[in-house]
């Protein structure tokens, strides 16, 4: 909160954050798509098919293996009137393998405009497209004639062309050529010269026949997720793992004010005087701590206000208490008696309220105190007005107190079991942490919906039990708010085996 | 001094109520007090100058001077003050206690109980507990006779049951004496206790329990056949 970047208001900060995230995010992946090399065609030339025919692994330029298959017959089938591109390759592998052209089957699963375009690139060629097909033209570098593919029937039928040229000298290629003659007209000729091994072809399959007549069989590898794929993905990755850090960073810093807020604010619930809360942090912030403050002042104004009239009203009742007490004596004894019980039932319930408002407001000192010796010396006390009450102590129970109002808590407590089941025992003991007071009564308990509901002030139980005893319901709010002011609680729960059991916790002095 | 005798002793109520006034002043007429009221402390302060009074019974909250402040001035030179306080809560007694006063009462009050109480300061006289004189060194433990608590030398409480702390109050105030059950009794519960001589015993027990310095010697003796003493020195703390 004393950063004075974190004080700018959450909306800016939200909105920054987002925006450095994704403009970071877009600056790593157009980084990675600059220097990374772009994606490789999935094509492969003769030579690496060969290799592949051969039983030899190939990885194509994208990075995956060919696929070889050996199978009794040929997955391609025989074409009478075959793709130029495929006639290519058939030969180009006639050549290289030495075979017969029945010998060698390819099939180009798809080639289109694109790929031709990228081969006569490659050659240093033209593509014109045609009906059905088009022209690719290899003649600008002199390296090669024409090729005239054509796709499907019915297309303009291959022209004559210039005679082969020969392959710059010293390039280590090699030249196929095939003359094409005897088509109807009589006329047409096609030469065909291609550098093969510069050329990579777009993904065929070809068999080729073994010398034991079963066919080889190489294809292009299957599956839409290429090599290239995965090196996309891993940036993205990439760019996530450095992103996450810093996003839970900035989360982290934009949370804690709120974070701090709302601790403040619980502290505030539990102690009403705890300090005002810091107004510092986002303007969000600022403006619900100021809320907060005022909202304390106002709940503490409110509350003082409450106690002090509850305070002044049973201050007030004392007096013509007082004088009734005294007027009293001039009665016959046996009136005179009854008045000052009545008298002093009334004086129980205006010391329970004033104690009730006042447990609120007084604090006392707080000193290291022997919680044992507060239960033994509680219980002792009821025993001289002749209560039945005992009580077992681990020694040494220390806690950090204010002793008259543990004192009141305790004795509520065990005024409470004497009252209402007839005696108490209690307990001292200790578990990690913590001094545990426990009074365990023999009554008839509490319905489960009342265990809670008979904490809450001036609550009243049954009607008979009330009758009787004439409490005011505000012994255990004030047991509950001492306790609670030191840290612990008290909780009520009905006993195995009948009874009622007041179980106070106090923290432990360190 | 002499403590004046009952019947001679002359009271002054000052409380802001004038039915408490009344009542209070003819109650403790028909025991055979002078009594009389002030309504404030210059009532109060008028009066005194004209005669002396033996005990002044004081509300704690007047308009005007308060009854803490009036305590605090009577403290001084003035009569004992028996507080009277419809606060009647612990705070409000150990300060009005701190203040100086000789003691200390809730509101409402038992007349016989003002009137025993009335009757212990007079037969105290002028001895009324210091200011500041308040607590007592037992060895190595401190005794708030005010506030009732027992501290060690580390400042660690004990708490101690009324009936123990009354107990150890009549040692306190008897150094070195030997006092019987009886005397204990009569003298921690009031002569109409209704309580056993057992009880004292376990009261002892107890006491020499929480006043256990570690050393093994019981800070409260049993005097074989004659009843029980204070083994340690007295100090004013």
């Amino acid at each position: 909160m004393t950063s004075p970047r974190l004080s700018l208001p959450i909306f800016v900060q939200i909105a920054a954050l987002v925006a450095v995230s994704i403009a970071l995010a877009m600056a790593i992946c157009f980084a990675a798509i600059l220097h990374a090399p772009p994606p490789a065609q999935p094509g492969f030339t003769i030579d690496e098919a060969v290799s592949a025919l051969e039983g030899q692994t190939v990885r194509t330029a994208e990075g995956r293996s060919l696929k070889r298959t050996v199978s009794d017959t040929a997955p391609v089938a025989a074409q009478a009137d075959q793709d130029p591109l495929a006639r290519v390759i058939s030969l180009a592998l006639q050549r290289r393998l030495n075979l017969e052209a029945d010998a060698v089957r390819v099939r180009v699963p798809v080639v289109d405009g694109a790929e031709h375009r990228r081969i006569h690139n490659e050659l240093g060629g033209r593509w014109s497209p045609q009906d059905g097909g088009g022209t690719l033209s290899l003649g600008q570098q002199r390296r090669t004639e024409t090729i005239i593919i054509r796709r499907g029937p019915g297309g303009q039928q291959p022209t004559d062309a210039a005679p082969p040229t020969v392959p710059p000298p010293g390039s280590r290629v090699q030249v196929l050529t095939e003359d094409i003659r005897g088509t109807s007209e009589g006329h047409a000729r096609q030469q065909i010269t291609v550098f093969t091994e510069e050329l990579r072809f777009p993904p065929f399959i070809a068999s080729v026949r073994l010398e034991d007549g079963r066919w080889a069989t190489v294809s292009p590898p299957s599956g839409l997720w290429s090599p290239w794929h995965t090196r996309m993905l891993l940036t993205f990755l990439g760019t996530l793992a450095l992103l996450l850090p810093l996003a839970w960073l900035m989360a982290r810093r934009l949370a804690r004010p709120i974070r701090l807020f709302a601790q403040a604010a619980e502290r505030l619930g539990s102690d009403p005087h705890a300090p005002p809360l810091d107004v510092t942090g986002p303007a969000e912030v600022r403006n619900a701590a100021h809320a907060f403050n005022d909202m304390q002042t106002q709940l503490n104004r409110y509350v003082e206000g409450r106690t002090q009239m509850v305070a002044a009203i049973a201050h007030d009742l004392r007096t013509p208490l007082t004088r009734l007490r005294f007027r009293a004596e001039q009665a016959d004894p046996e009136i005179r008696d009854r008045m000052a019980e009545d008298i002093e039932q009334m004086n129980g319930m205006i010391s329970q309220a004033l104690s009730y408002v006042r447990g609120e407001t007084v604090r006392e000192d707080r000193v290291p105190l022997d919680l044992s010796a507060l239960a033994a010396s509680v219980v002792h006390d009821l025993n001289e007005v002749g209560a039945d009450a005992s009580v077992e102590a681990s020694p040494g129970v220390r806690v950090m107190g204010e002793s008259l109002n543990l004192r009141r808590a305790l004795a509520n407590l065990v005024e409470n079991a004497v009252k209402f089941a007839g005696s108490a025992q209690v307990t001292v003991t200790t578990e990690p942490g913590l001094g545990v007071v426990t009074v365990f009564d023999t009554g008839p308990g509490l319905s489960p919906d009342e265990l809670e509901t008979v904490f809450e002030p001036f609550h009243r139980g049954e009607k008979s039990r009330n009758r009787d005893t004439g409490g005011t319901g505000l012994g255990l709010a004030v047991a509950r708010g001492a306790a609670r002011a030191h840290g612990g609680d008290v909780v009520l729960f009905n006993r195995d085996g009948g009874g009622l059991a007041a179980r106070l916790t106090l923290p432990l002095s360190p | 001094m002499k403590a004046p005798a009952p019947a001679q002793a002359r009271i002054l109520v000052v409380d802001d109520d004038p039915g408490i006034r009344d009542v209070l002043t003819d109650y403790l007429i028909r025991q055979g007090f002078q009594a009389e009221g002030a309504a404030d402390a210059r009532e109060m302060d008028r009066l005194l100058a004209r005669s002396s009074a033996d005990i002044v019974v004081l509300d704690l909250m007047m308009p005007g001077e308060d009854g803490l402040s009036v305590c605090r001035r009577l403290a001084e030179d003035g009569p004992p003050v028996i507080m009277l306080s419809a606060m009647g809560e612990d705070t409000d007694r150990i300060v009005g206690l701190e203040l100086g006063a000789a003691d200390y009462l809730p509101k409402p009050c038992n007349p016989r109980e003002l009137l025993a109480r009335i009757r212990a300061v007079l037969r105290r006289g002028g001895d009324r507990p210091q200011t500041g004189g308040q607590a007592v060194w037992l060895g190595a433990f401190r005794l708030d006779l005010v506030r009732r608590e027992l501290t060690d030398n580390q400042g660690s409480m004990t708490a101690l049951s009324s009936g123990e702390f009354r107990l150890l109050q009549v040692f306190v105030e008897r150094p070195g004496r030997i006092l019987t059950r009886d005397q204990l009794l009569d003298l921690a519960h009031g002569p109409t206790a209704e309580s056993f001589d057992r009880a004292v015993d376990v009261q002892i027990s107890r006491l020499r329990k929480k006043l256990d310095d570690g050393t093994g010697r019981d800070v409260i003796e049993t005097v074989r056949g004659e009843g029980y003493r204070l083994a340690v020195q007295v100090r004013p703390a």
